[in-house]
């Protein structure tokens, strides 16, 4: 299991070592029920439309909103979809600081699949 | 044979009848329950004068109704409203779609150009299309291809088709189209391929070009008449462009035309601007005494008349460009109060971080300040007419990309190459008698490098990283109030990301504009107060429009930028080889993602 999830986050660059993120300030399980069902919406496209499936994905979003803020999860969001724009667009959202809060994102996304897949 | 072209050109316009502006599009744009040119008038104002969402009852706008484009991919521009039609288009492959507002948003013709998807790749920035224009009964596009088709309103049928560039050698078109008079005028794209970029003319009947005019060149080539053609109020003289050129370099000088244009019916003059000398490494560019050479007229504000195509005034902002300032962003023209008269200017919210303010009948120099206080390329512009270097910017030599040299980088340039602002338009209130501008607080590191030109490919030849602007309120945008009679900042609203949406004023006293996590805000044209907020499906790069239909007002925005986020697509997944990018192989999925362009239009409950 450690295997496969380390492989899957290989992009994101990060060691895991098995220290789960710090709660961030300010989490406080804030996400709107649009953010939870897309992100369970997405989650059940590639883990199959089962019941199962729906428990886990769903478990695993309610992970990432106890650990950031919504605002927090709205920037990567936005970080991500921008960069799909390519050229001077995603130049601007190659900086530094943007790129280690969507690490941070992804940190909390492995919590999620720990806890509940 | 070019000088006697100018010289015909130069005759028709002594011997031409007194101007006569394009009545249909006059009286269209005065009809605020319709909105027939991107720009919202001829003036670039963006103002509305419809007033039933007003800033007390604008907390209750609800969705009205939505509409997918089925593109992916950056959505910039606004739909038209004309009587009860509405015209929305897409980014590249540019369909474009009349919808009926009679009969619940239904099509009732879809256009759909068949162009070779190769255009993609010389599209320095993104497959955008800044959307139709309409006059006469014609729906106007001008397609990432570069060919400008005139459509029939009612049924979608080509009524002409003609062709403005060549996509092979790095030509492209995302602007908008301006009707005027019995032309439209259509600028290009393509300075990062080192086009030698224009702006044309073509007869609204027929598509038959009437006249080009060169950004760079020679006079006849720049339609630029030595002794009438001013610069800050003194005739540009003989060889203006290509006394500022090393050798034949303007002939890839870039130059492009790709913003929005303004037109003054009582002055018969048309204002837009032009983008950067390619190459953005200047030590290519230097003098052959290996200093800054001008390379006019690039950065550059012209006033032509749409007749004949020659310029009456020019000012360049940007001098030897070393930073990728492009001067293309709106020019919207206001009566405003400057020094205590009243003057009739034109406005301009350059990528340089300067927000200028002309006469626009004589290009007269009135204000030049910063719109945003991080700018630190420049410490200002010479205002002294008396002085050699009047209306020329002071460069910071720390700033300077070429006096540090090619293969060092320069760091910490604000703005970055995007500009305190890019071509998302303004928006000008004549109740406030202020600027509402959507802005970028972005700064950057610029290491130029050699590169060598091959006609179709990037000619670029610059790595750039860039960043929220330090020692501020760590957001990479803003959005401002702008007194342009004083060159001064009235409000700053901070944001989280650059904002790219184009702004609308409304006779309600409200403001509107988009933003890229996707909400389309009100805020009070006062004070800058948040009065509504809602999220949209995708970011928002699109520009707000509003129209009456049945004595309602409403409302529109599209989004919609580089593509769903798609965060939950690593959960939990068994193959690593699977996840973000895999899109296409869900079936599910790629119904849900191509929801990634909408309209959304709302109204009061």
């Amino acid at each position: 299991m450690r295997a496969i999830v380390a492989g899957l986050i290989g992009c994101a660059a990060i060691a895991l070592a098995g220290t789960a993120p710090r709660a961030e300030e300010g989490a406080v399980n804030d996400f709107p029920t649009v953010a939870r069902a897309d992100y369970v919406f997405a989650c059940m496209q590639v883990n199959g439309q089962s019941r199962e499936a729906l428990e886990k994905c769903s478990c695993s979003v309610d992970v990432i909103s106890s650990l950031m803020a919504y605002d927090e999860y709205e920037a990567v969001e936005t970080v991500l979809m921008v960069y799909k724009r390519g050229g001077k667009a995603q130049q601007e959202m190659s900086n530094g600081d943007l790129q280690r809060r969507v690490k941070d994102m992804r940190r909390a996304q492995v919590e999620g699949e720990l806890r509940c897949f | 044979m070019r000088n006697s072209a100018l010289a015909s050109a130069l005759l028709v316009t002594v011997m031409a009848a007194p101007a006569m502006a394009n009545q249909d599009v006059i009286k269209n744009t005065a009809d605020p329950k319709q909105w027939t040119l991107q720009t919202g008038d001829y003036a670039n104002t963006r103002y509305t004068k419809l007033d039933q969402i007003n800033r007390d009852n604008v907390k209750t706008l609800k969705v009205a109704w939505t509409f997918s484009t089925g593109v992916l991919r950056g959505h910039e521009g606004s739909p038209l409203v004309v009587g009860s039609t509405m015209y929305v288009h897409t980014p590249f492959p540019n369909n474009v779609f009349a919808l009926d507002l009679d009969n619940e948003a239904k099509i009732i013709w879809k256009y759909e150009p068949k162009q070779d998807p190769s255009v993609i790749p010389v599209m320095c920035c993104d497959t955008v299309n800044r959307g139709v224009a309409y006059a006469e009964g014609k729906i106007f596009l001008h397609q990432a291809d570069t060919a400008v088709v005139a459509l029939d309103a009612k049924t979608g049928k080509e009524i002409w088709k003609t062709v403005n560039g060549d996509p092979k050698k790095g030509q492209t078109g995302t602007s908008t189209v301006l009707p005027v008079k019995d032309k439209i005028i259509v600028g290009i794209s393509g300075a990062e391929f080192g086009v030698q970029c224009h702006i044309t003319a073509y007869d609204i009947n027929t598509g038959k070009q009437v006249w080009r005019a060169y950004s760079v060149g020679p006079d006849d080539q720049i339609l630029f008449d030595p002794e009438k053609t001013m610069s800050l109020g003194k005739p540009v003289g003989k060889d203006s462009s290509l006394k500022t050129w090393t050798g034949e370099q303007w002939k890839i000088g870039g130059g492009s035309t790709w913003g929005w244009y303004s037109y003054d019916p009582a002055l018969n003059l048309f204002y837009y601007g032009s983008g950067n000398p390619s190459t953005w490494n200047p030590a290519q560019r230097a003098g052959a005494d290996g200093k800054q050479i001008d390379q006019k007229w690039t950065m550059t504000i012209f006033a032509r008349n749409p007749d004949t195509g020659v310029a009456a005034w020019a000012y360049q902002m940007t001098p030897f460009d070393e930073w990728d300032y492009d001067g293309i962003n709106e020019m919207p023209l206001a009566e405003i109060d400057v020094g205590g008269k009243k003057r009739n200017v034109l406005v301009h919210f350059d990528r340089n971080g300067l927000g200028y303010t002309l006469d626009r009948a004589t290009g007269e120099l009135l204000v030049a300040q910063k719109y945003d206080p991080k700018v630190n390329w420049t410490t200002g512009v010479d205002m002294d007419p008396k002085s050699p270097k009047y209306g020329r910017p002071a460069v910071v030599p720390a700033a300077s990309t070429f006096q540090n040299g090619q293969d060092v980088n320069t760091k910490g340039v604000c703005p970055a190459a995007l500009g305190s602002k890019d071509q998302q338009p303004s928006a000008f209130s004549p109740q406030t008698g202020l600027f509402y501008v959507p802005t970028n607080h972005v700064c950057m590191d610029y290491e130029p490098f050699k590169v060598s030109y091959t006609a179709g490919q990037p000619y670029v030849g610059a790595t750039l990283s860039m960043y929220p602007a330090p020692g501020s309120h760590g957001g990479m945008g803003n959005f401002i109030a702008w007194d342009a009679g004083q060159g001064k900042i009235v409000w700053s609203k901070p944001e989280p990301f650059s904002v790219w949406s184009g702004a609308l004023a409304t006779a309600g006293g409200v403001v509107f504009y988009g933003t890229l996590e996707g909400y389309l805000k009100a805020v009070d044209a006062k004070d800058g107060k948040d009065l509504f907020k809602f999220k949209t499906p995708s970011g928002i790069i699109g520009n707000v429009m509003s129209y009456e239909h049945k004595g309602k007002q409403y409302i529109a925005i599209l989004s919609g930028v580089g593509g769903w986020a798609g965060i939950g697509l690593a959960a939990g997944l068994q193959n690593p080889t699977d996840g973000l990018g895999a899109v296409g192989g869900y079936a599910g999925l790629k119904q849900y993602t191509s929801l990634g362009g909408t309209l959304t239009v709302f109204s009061l409950p």
